[in-house]
């Protein structure tokens, strides 16, 4: 017999979550759990802990579902929570290793400004997966805090202001960083791709 | 091109610049060839990524992704507050802190007051010994020296009169001779 849950929309579900509803949760997270994971698996490129970190995320979920007002989307809510653990997580870390490839990752006016622009477009004409698996690649190179502001400004569509408060750094920060990642990327793309043909 | 330049090129990309501003980007796109590369570089990221936005499936089911959430959620029922009690634990977490400054503040309190008394006291005698005039009495047979604090002014030669210090066994009598 199907689900009468199945049917309802993400706002009545949460509505009978806030209620104590169990079941509308567990909906919830089965119609979510995939976004929710790849944006902790984006961040932390590792499956173990991407898998943990968002099951937690799901856990804060329900205990601060009170809280959530309907402002956003209920996934938008929910991956600004499993974003803000991934940050909490890189942060704790980082402070128990030092990041010595981070640490050369000078930013205000660094490598990124002698980089040649790269012309052709890197990833035009590739299929899907091998657009995916590409990108996957040069982003497992980046470096953590350059990683996590093109994920938060690609995939969640998050302003520069906010990526800023949610990274406790200036905006001027998140423009530089998301600055060398893209140029970064589009290196790491290039050399990709010469690879490829060679 | 200046670095403040390449962000705000950066910024007209992502659309984050006022209508002024991007137009600025736009004219300058088209007149610089190294601004309009650049702008290509960095949309070409963007579109990239917007062409993966397929999602990514996780290597866990349903069911027993869901069980270990569930079974966290419960664990931690039995030591937090339950969802609709949210308020609560904000209350604690507030409470705690000003609970511990209060008791530090009455423990300053006390350690004050404790004090103050001590240093009044100690103010009033040494005022008291710079109020008064200090005599000082021998008696030869016994040996004693008193010293003898009043508030009188300083007495004049005449005011000095010789005297006599008993001793009873039990206390010092001083008699005017």
């Amino acid at each position: 017999m199907p689900d009468p849950q199945e049917n309802s929309s993400d706002i009545e579900l949460v509505r009978l979550a806030q209620q104590g509803d169990m079941r509308a949760f567990e909906e919830l997270v089965a119609r979510h759990r995939d976004k929710v994971y790849a944006r902790a698996y984006g961040m932390m490129r590792n499956e173990d802990e991407a898998l943990d970190i968002s099951q937690d995320a799901w856990v804060k979920g329900w205990q601060r579902l009170r809280q959530f007002q309907g402002d956003s989307s209920f996934v938008t809510w929910m991956t600004r929570i499993v974003i803000n653990l991934c940050l909490d997580q890189l942060r704790k870390l980082k402070r128990k290793r030092a990041e010595s490839l981070e640490a050369m990752d000078a930013e205000p006016g660094g490598v990124e400004r002698q980089m040649p622009v790269t012309m052709p477009n890197p990833t035009e004409g590739l299929e899907r997966e091998e657009l995916r698996a590409r990108l996957n690649r040069a982003l497992a190179q980046l470096s953590q805090k350059h990683r996590t502001v093109l994920i938060m400004h690609e995939f969640e569509q998050m302003e520069y202001r906010e990526i800023a408060r949610q990274m406790k750094c200036s905006v001027g920060t998140v423009m530089s960083r998301l600055f060398y990642a893209r140029r970064h990327m589009a290196s790491l793309l290039a050399g990709l791709k010469r690879e490829n043909l060679e | 091109m200046k670095r403040g330049l390449e962000l705000k090129l950066q910024a007209w990309v992502d659309g984050e610049l006022t209508a002024a501003e991007a137009e600025e980007m736009r004219r300058l796109a088209d007149a610089d060839p190294d601004a309009a590369r650049l702008a290509a570089e960095l949309q070409s990221i963007k579109t990239a990524f917007a062409g993966d936005s397929q999602p990514v499936t996780m290597p866990e089911t349903r069911e027993f992704y869901w069980s270990k959430i569930e079974r966290q959620i419960h664990r931690e029922a039995a030591v937090r507050p339950t969802p609709g009690l949210w308020w609560a634990e904000r209350l604690r977490r507030w409470l705690a802190p000003l609970t511990g400054a209060a008791a530090l503040a009455a423990v300053l309190v006390v350690a004050l007051y404790q004090f103050k008394p001590q240093q009044e006291a100690f103010n009033q005698v040494a005022g008291t010994m710079d109020a008064m005039q200090p005599r000082t009495f021998r008696d030869g047979p016994s040996g004693i020296s008193f010293v003898v604090f009043h508030e009188t002014a300083q007495p004049s030669m005449g005011d000095v009169a010789p005297v006599r210090i008993r001793n009873d066994g039990s206390s010092f009598m001083i008699d005017r001779e």
